[in-house]
């Protein structure tokens, strides 16, 4: 097969090694020039003779040709009389427009037998003379599919690998082959089977058997012309080779930025698509240099796998690049019509193709797969889209990046439209894909580390950022409680993040034994919750200076946090007289438990809800041996990982056999903590003659 | 655990009386991220609308600044007159409505029919 048939190259052949090197002069025969003594030189004048070279002849033929297989035609004595003629000699002017190349010959298909795949025969018989050294043939460039060549019976070579029952074919590359040693002058019978896959017939228009004449000459001119070739082979693939290195470097360059910012997905799905881009130019790249890799593999690897899979990479990279908000909806989008995509190519490729699927389905199949590949391409705009309308930053540059990507992934659709899509830069074969990818990877690199580097300068800031909260907030949650005379109180705090929404304070009062007690929890985790509680903490510190009252603090609180506005948080507070009497103020929080059992109270709106609400007010007396419990909805609240809640009624039988504030937090963790935990246990201690009393009877 | 966009579906039934209640219907976790969810589509409700009730039966998760959001709303709605009735509660978070005193503001029912009948 072709070598466009691979990747679209359009190999810039424009007769060159042909209008070069060949000349039409009998097979062997030296071409001796002698420039012309002409009419106006003297006969004093010096005569040069010039000998230029020995040289190489086309076989144009006319050849015989016949369609079928039977490997007797390759004897030197076959009877091919009856079989038709098929003259090898391009057209003046012609252009093979799939691949660009001039001085092609339309293929067996466009010379009497339209539609026609499998095995064909060519032969020729010829007359050498004057040949005194080893001769060899080289093969036209462009052939459909596999050959193999035989000289007087004896096969010399191949093209592809023929089993009994199966043939794979390669990209075509340049190849020769030595006529057996003793074959030289006289008549020479050359016999070439052809076999062409009925997928080829879909990929070129013109396809068939050899699209130009076999050559013809001595070893070593022959081996010049293969030369000639492969230097203009890669002189047509250098670019793809400059688009390899850059897509190695940009999957080493993303791959690096994703290990230092797992979170930016955008990086990672960059990585894929380099990772497949270069993995299906690898395998063209190498289809055109070496047999490593059969037409048949080539064509499903790059066609039907990496080509739909690129185009459904590039549009998931853009939608995480864009941080659009569907990602799971769009995923199941893009692979579906990925799916579709690669599942019709496969239909119109081979070994589908043709045998398997019939030849007329491509009417059918290919406006089905055009309409899903441009759908793919609408939702690229689409997400580009939406993304710019909301994220206006590096807008012209992620424009022109999208924009580059659909021009490097549309190249067919391109050229239905008649846009160019091949150039010659300084003399070498430059492909509009190319240049597009390149061009796109430049830009979006620039993005990529303008977005990295953004993204550690934010980094760095919320880090210090936390790291102030978390000093401020270590400060306004005592590590040490005061102590107060006559009770026994112990806490555990247990954030939910680096910076919590639980507070608490202990402030002893003027009278010994006498202690106010604040718990509270504010809206929301995070730094912002943090600078809350530091407001709400220093405006009770302030507004418990003048009053002891909790009812009264709260209420001043209260009226603060209304005029911040959207600045709400659920306290209790309490006071402790040195009697035991207990004054309890209740905005929000869920009710305290005393000895295991929980106080009845009623609801109250939170601080900073509405300037006039009433707290709830409730007041008991705690005797000495008493436990009083303060909890935050984290523990009630905590959930395992089906989703249960742990409860009013999993807290109560908790009380019934735990007694500290440690075995608490504990208990609530290991259900599993969703929200800042916070224990608070205030005990009243036995009076001093009554522990004496009890340790005496001990 | 990974947290549940919220949803919030608005429908109108006829109460006993024949006069329109508004139904909103929440589901999925309701927490900080519901601002749009609650108090957005409370405001975008019509001014004539005089009876809502609120629907947390398909509700996974609430936390405290889910129900910061719906005290927020509630408040809205009694300064515009509006009565709002609670259906589909679990008992623990009728109790945590009840202490954080959004009972002042609506009435908590166990269904959506005695709820409705409550609207008379």
């Amino acid at each position: 097969m072709r070598r466009a048939g691979l990747m679209l190259l359009m190999m810039l052949w424009a007769g060159t090694p042909d209008a070069t090197a060949r000349s039409t002069t009998g097979p062997g025969a030296p071409i001796n020039s002698t420039p012309a003594a002409t009419g106006g030189t003297t006969p004093s004048t010096p005569t040069v003779q010039v000998k230029l070279g020995e040289s190489s002849v086309d076989l144009t033929g006319p050849w015989k040709f016949h369609t079928g297989d039977n490997m007797a035609w390759a004897q030197a004595d076959s009877d091919d009389s009856t079989w038709g003629k098929m003259d090898l000699a391009p057209p003046p002017g012609s252009v093979d427009e799939t691949v660009g190349a001039s001085g092609d010959l339309p293929g067996w298909t466009s010379l009497g037998y339209p539609n026609y795949s499998g095995y064909a025969w060519y032969r020729l018989r010829i007359n050498v003379e004057g040949a005194n050294r080893r001769l060899a043939l080289k093969m036209p460039d462009q052939a459909d599919d596999a050959y193999q060549v035989f000289v007087n019976g004896e096969q010399i070579g191949s093209f592809g690998k023929f089993s009994a029952h199966h043939v794979t074919a390669y990209s075509t590359l340049p190849e020769e082959f030595r006529l057996p040693k003793g074959v030289g002058n006289g008549t020479i019978t050359i016999a070439i089977r052809m076999w062409m896959d009925s997928a080829t017939l879909f990929s070129f228009p013109d396809a068939g058997g050899l699209h130009g004449p076999p050559v013809l000459g001595y070893a070593s001119d022959i081996g010049t012309l293969t030369q000639l070739a492969y230097d203009e082979n890669a002189r047509g693939l250098v670019s793809g080779f400059v688009e390899l290195m850059i897509l190695f470097m940009a999957l080493l360059m993303t791959l690096a930025l994703f290990w230092l910012d797992r979170e930016e997905k955008a990086y990672f799905w960059l990585a894929l698509v380099c990772l497949a881009t270069l993995l299906s130019n690898a395998i063209a790249q190498s289809a055109n240099f070496t047999p490593w890799i059969g037409q048949t593999q080539a064509v499903i690897l790059i066609d039907v796998l990496f080509t739909p899979l690129r185009i459904g990479l590039w549009v998931m990279f853009w939608g995480y690049w864009f941080r659009i908000s569907r990602m799971a909806r769009l995923h199941g989008l893009v692979w579906t019509l990925v799916a579709i995509l690669a599942l019709g190519t496969a239909m119109l490729r081979p070994p589908l193709y043709g045998l398997h699927v019939p030849i007329q389905y491509s009417a059918l199949i290919n406006p089905v797969l055009l309409v899903v590949k441009l759908c793919l391409g609408a939702l690229l705009f689409f997400i580009a889209y939406r993304g710019l309308a909301r994220q206006k930053t590096e807008g012209w540059m992620a424009a022109t990046a999208v924009l580059l990507v659909f021009v490097a992934n549309y190249q067919r659709e391109m050229r239905l439209i008649h846009i160019p899509i091949f150039f010659t830069i300084l003399g070498f074969a430059t492909y509009l894909g190319t240049i597009a990818t390149v061009v796109s990877l430049l830009i979006i690199t620039v993005m990529l580390l303008m977005r990295f580097f953004n993204s550690q300068r934010m980094k760095e800031q919320w880090k210090l950022e936390i790291q102030q909260a978390q000093h401020v907030q270590q400060i306004l949650i005592p590590n040490q409680l005061p102590e107060i005379p006559g009770l026994m109180i112990e806490s555990e705090y247990r954030p939910a993040r680096e910076v919590g929404g639980d507070f608490f304070q202990v402030l002893p009062c003027e009278i010994p034994g006498s202690a106010l007690i604040l718990v509270g929890d504010v809206t929301g985790k995070g730094m912002q919750a943090g600078m809350l509680v530091a407001v709400i903490v220093g405006a009770v510190r302030a507004a418990a200076l003048h009053s002891s009252d909790p009812a009264r603090i709260l209420h001043d609180v209260n009226v603060q946090l209304c005029e911040r506005q959207h600045a709400s948080a659920t306290c209790l507070m309490l006071r402790i007289d040195p009697d035991g009497k207990v004054t309890l103020a209740n905005a929000g929080q869920l009710p305290p438990y005393l000895n295991g059992s929980e106080l009845e109270m009623e609801g109250a709106l939170p601080l900073g809800t509405i300037p006039d609400a009433e707290n709830s007010i409730t007041t008991f007396t705690m005797q000495h041996g008493d436990s009083l419990i303060l909890m935050s909805d984290g523990i009630v609240e905590a959930q395992d990982a089906h989703g249960n809640l742990m409860g009013f009624e999993r807290i109560s039988k908790l009380l019934e056999e735990t007694t500290t504030a440690q075995e608490i937090a504990n208990a609530a963790q290991a259900f599993g903590q969703e929200d800042d935990i916070l224990v608070l246990q205030v005990r009243r201690n036995m009076p001093q003659h009554a522990s004496e009393d009890a340790s005496s009877a001990a | 655990m990974s947290e549940l966009v919220t949803r919030v579906t608005i429908e109108e039934i006829p109460s006993a009386s024949g006069g329109p209640i508004t139904v909103l219907r929440f589901s999925g976790d309701i927490t900080s991220a519901s601002q749009p969810a609650i108090l957005g589509t409370y405001e975008g409700l019509p001014d004539h609308v005089k009876h809502i009730l609120l629907d947390f039966s398909k509700v996974e998760y609430l936390n405290s600044s889910g129900i910061a959001l719906v005290i927020q709303m509630l408040i809205a709605a009694s300064k515009h007159g509006q009565t709002i009735r609670t259906f589909g509660l679990s008992p623990h978070f009728q109790k945590v409505f009840t202490m954080v005193g959004i009972t002042k503001y609506t009435s908590l029912h166990p269904d959506q029919a005695s709820a409705c009948v409550a609207f008379g």
